[in-house]
């Protein structure tokens, strides 16, 4: 097996620091890609899947780096207290940071859920990404909203039993300032934020290669996704059968996510020399 | 096949489908207790909820959701074909 060089790193963002771990893709390696978590307890489940994507892709010599969001993980700050716009603005300083590493020359994003929608945001205010992986991205926030309901509501029904009561946690998710979300305290302005996204109604403007990874239990690709693939200038939709590791606990397969992604970026590098993705971009942005 | 034995199979490979579950579809009873059988949690029920919603194209109502209706596979139908109207 293949060792990868992996150095745990702090990126300074806003009044914190993220907490990072660096996968070294090697002396030669010009590719880097930065990855974009998931929110809440989706990024907890998706936590050994995105580590093995990134080892996976370090041996194929592109590097990659994991971070935390402030408030989230090993990063510091109180999870209540950061939302979206902080999380896009680490986001761009993860990005800042994997271009100033030695010899990289291409930056893309690989983001799942919230975090793929998040490398977009991130993208529309800075000029940031080269080319992007979108896995199961989050279009409309009022809907991801409305499915974090339906969890809690799904949840409240098995385990109250009898005493399963659907309108107070309607009445707690729609009013109260701090919703619980799988042990996760969200506040009202975070909610807020999510419910404000709309990728098809914003026109997301980035002009990279992108591949949107629809993962579910067929491979078709959703009414929604194939508009997101036609509304930006190069991307494609591509549907994959993959078991929705982001909401399980337990052990799930990701051979068919990792390898897809892995075969794309390898037809991607062999289309495109380093550095000449999106030609006029500017390191330092 | 009418059309409730129809739906009640289509029900079947959705639930084998999208719960990713080892068993087929045709080995699932119309009255059979899936949450016991099959160890159905909160995720696998929303995962079930999200599936019905885009196969059959209905929209199922929060208020409606009670552990009953998702209890076998005929309670199920009964619901989607209520809901399909």
């Amino acid at each position: 097996m293949v060792r990868v060089k992996e150095r745990v790193v702090e990126i300074p963002s806003g009044n914190n620091r993220l907490h990072a771990v660096y996968h070294d893709g090697g002396a030669d390696a010009e590719w880097g890609m930065v990855f974009c978590d998931p929110f809440a307890e989706e990024k907890k489940c998706a936590h050994r899947v995105l580590v093995e994507t990134a080892r996976t892709l370090a041996v194929a010599r592109l590097s990659c780096l994991r971070f935390d969001y402030r408030g989230c993980g090993d990063s510091a700050g109180r999870f209540e207290d950061y939302g979206p716009t902080e999380w896009v603005e680490d986001i761009l300083a993860a990005a800042r940071y994997m271009r100033q590493q030695p010899g990289i020359r291409t930056v893309g994003a690989l983001g799942l859920r919230l975090g793929a929608t998040m490398a977009m945001q991130a993208s529309e205010l800075h000029n940031i990404f080269d080319f992007a992986l979108l896995w199961e991205p989050v279009v409309n926030g009022q809907h991801y909203l409305k499915l974090n309901l339906r969890r809690s509501l799904m949840k409240a029904m098995l385990t109250d039993g009898d005493e399963f009561a659907g309108d107070e946690v309607r009445k707690q998710h729609d009013r109260a300032e701090v919703v619980d979300f799988d042990g996760y305290q969200v506040t009202q302005a975070t909610r807020e934020q999510i419910g404000e996204i709309d990728l098809l109604q914003d026109q997301t403007q980035f002009a990279g290669p992108a591949l949107i990874l629809n993962l579910s239990s067929r491979d078709q690709v959703t009414n929604e996704y194939r508009e997101l693939a036609e509304e930006m200038a190069n991307a494609e939709a591509v549907g994959i059968v993959q078991e929705p590791f982001w909401n399980r606990i337990g052990l799930v397969s990701s051979e068919s996510v990792v390898e897809a992604t892995a075969l794309w970026l390898a037809e991607l590098q062999g289309q495109t020399p380093a550095g000449a993705v999106t030609p006029s971009r500017d390191k330092q942005q | 096949m009418s059309d409730a034995e129809k739906l009640r199979a289509q029900i079947k490979e959705l639930i084998v489908e999208r719960l990713f579950l080892e068993v087929e579809p045709d080995q699932i009873a119309d009255d059979e207790n899936l949450m016991e059988t099959y160890n159905i949690d909160s995720v696998n029920l929303f995962e079930l909820v999200v599936g019905l919603e885009e196969v059959f194209e209905v929209s199922l109502e929060d208020a409606d959701f009670t552990v009953e209706t998702f209890s076998t596979v005929t309670n199920i139908a009964e619901y989607v074909a209520k809901k399909r109207g």
